[in-house]
């Protein structure tokens, strides 16, 4: 798979076969710090799964179309990092928010940066999910036997909306109150269920502080645990039947 | 357990603490749910639902043209002044449930969310919005104006 002609790039990237082995720096971190052939795996019995686990081929097919998912994963990470740092300065009550997202943004150190990569870095993710699910249904690889894992991932994906919902209503300005006042008389056009999950997602007949820390509550403990059980079942289910094979 | 053999006594007692033991997790469980979903669906507030009128303000508040926004128990209420003539609405959109405004310069409500507009009787002049804005009943008594109640 190592690219033979001169550019630059290419040139980079056969460099970046040769030299950066991952599984050799993670195989030489383990046996240097010792705990790999020492004391844990005394214990634990890892000397054969972790090799293992970093050795795993890769197939010859795939190719940067293959990588949205993983980026995917790699901005969820970043929003759970920026995330929980969002959460020590913001206060969800409708006296403070507004107050505590200004706060964040002008007086804690890179705050602005926290808050910043946390809006861009959603935005991205969700870019992201939908190029994934554009790559997989294109080439065919929600096919038989892995339709388990499309439905999971189509999960995954209303998660990820629903977190970009309820996180935009947090700053709690004009934008945010209206936009969510929108949203949810949305869901109430529902037929017959519908001014039952209005009231629901309101915490009462309008958007208010109810609504604030409800939009909290799920955007900060009852997603991220949902989100948490099902990328675990994504990624175990796809290390069972590998990645799909060439169109 | 073949039908010919019969039932220990140790047996029966086993499976019918087994199946005890079950039906109080399940009972408990549904309990359990039963309680989250009622501790979920907010309390029914005691809304202070207006239904006796109340006093929007005085005549000479409200010239021709103009407007005047207010509450009426938990519901936005505009009064607009055509021509002499006083008219209340339910300031919600009926499109989506944001708060429309007066424009006294078009004479129409628009509402700010999606361009909808509204004639000076609430009817949808143009936009997404179904339905025509509520009306409100208005009595003016002495100079003074009332909103809501009977019409």
């Amino acid at each position: 798979m190592i690219p033979e002609d001169k550019g630059l790039w290419s040139r980079f990237t056969r460099w970046a076969h040769q030299s950066l082995n991952l599984t050799e720096i993670a195989d030489w971190f383990f046996t240097f710090t010792g705990l790999l052939y020492g004391e844990l795996d005394r214990r634990l019995d890892l000397r054969e799964a972790i090799p293992k686990a970093l050795k795993k081929p890769v197939p010859k097919h795939i190719n940067w179309l293959f990588c949205f998912g993983g980026t995917t994963f790699l901005f969820f990470l970043i929003q759970l990092v920026t995330g929980i740092l969002l959460t020590l300065y913001y206060r969800p009550a409708p006296e403070a928010a507004y107050e505590s997202v200004r706060h964040i943004t002008n007086d804690v150190a890179f705050g602005w940066l926290v808050r910043g990569v946390h809006r861009w870095s959603a935005t991205l993710m969700i870019i992201f999910v939908m190029l994934h699910m554009l790559r997989v249904f294109f080439m065919g690889a929600y096919k038989p036997p892995r339709e388990l894992n499309w439905l999971v991932g189509t999960g995954l994906f209303m998660i990820t909306l629903v977190f970009g919902f309820t996180g935009y209503l947090l700053p709690w300005d004009q934008l945010a109150y209206w936009a969510t006042t929108v949203g949810t008389e949305m869901a109430g056009a529902v037929p017959v269920l519908g001014k039952f999950l209005l009231l629901i997602m309101r915490g009462g007949a309008d958007v208010g502080g109810e609504t604030l820390t409800r939009f909290f509550s799920a955007h900060c403990i009852i997603l991220p645990i949902a989100i948490f059980f099902l990328l675990g079942f994504h990624f175990v289910i796809l290390r069972r039947q590998g990645i799909s094979g060439p169109m | 357990m073949p039908d010919n053999e019969k039932e220990s006594r140790r047996e029966f007692l086993a499976r019918a603490a087994t199946a005890g033991t079950a039906f109080m997790f399940l009972m408990s469980a549904g309990a359990a749910a039963f309680v989250a979903f009622e501790y979920i669906l907010p309390p029914a507030r005691s809304m202070d639902i207006a239904n006796k009128p109340m006093l929007a303000g005085s005549v000479s508040e409200i010239p021709a043209g103009k407007s005047k926004e207010l509450l009426y128990g938990n519901t936005a209420v505009l009064v607009i002044n055509v021509k002499g003539e006083f008219k209340a609405f339910n300031a919600k959109c009926t499109h989506l449930g944001c708060i429309v405004k007066w424009s006294e310069s078009k004479g129409v409500f628009i509402c700010p969310c999606h361009n909808g507009t509204f004639d000076t009787n609430g009817n949808v002049v143009s936009g997404p919005p179904p339905r025509p804005l509520g009306r409100i009943a208005v009595q003016v008594k002495e100079d003074k104006i009332y909103v809501g109640g009977e019409s």
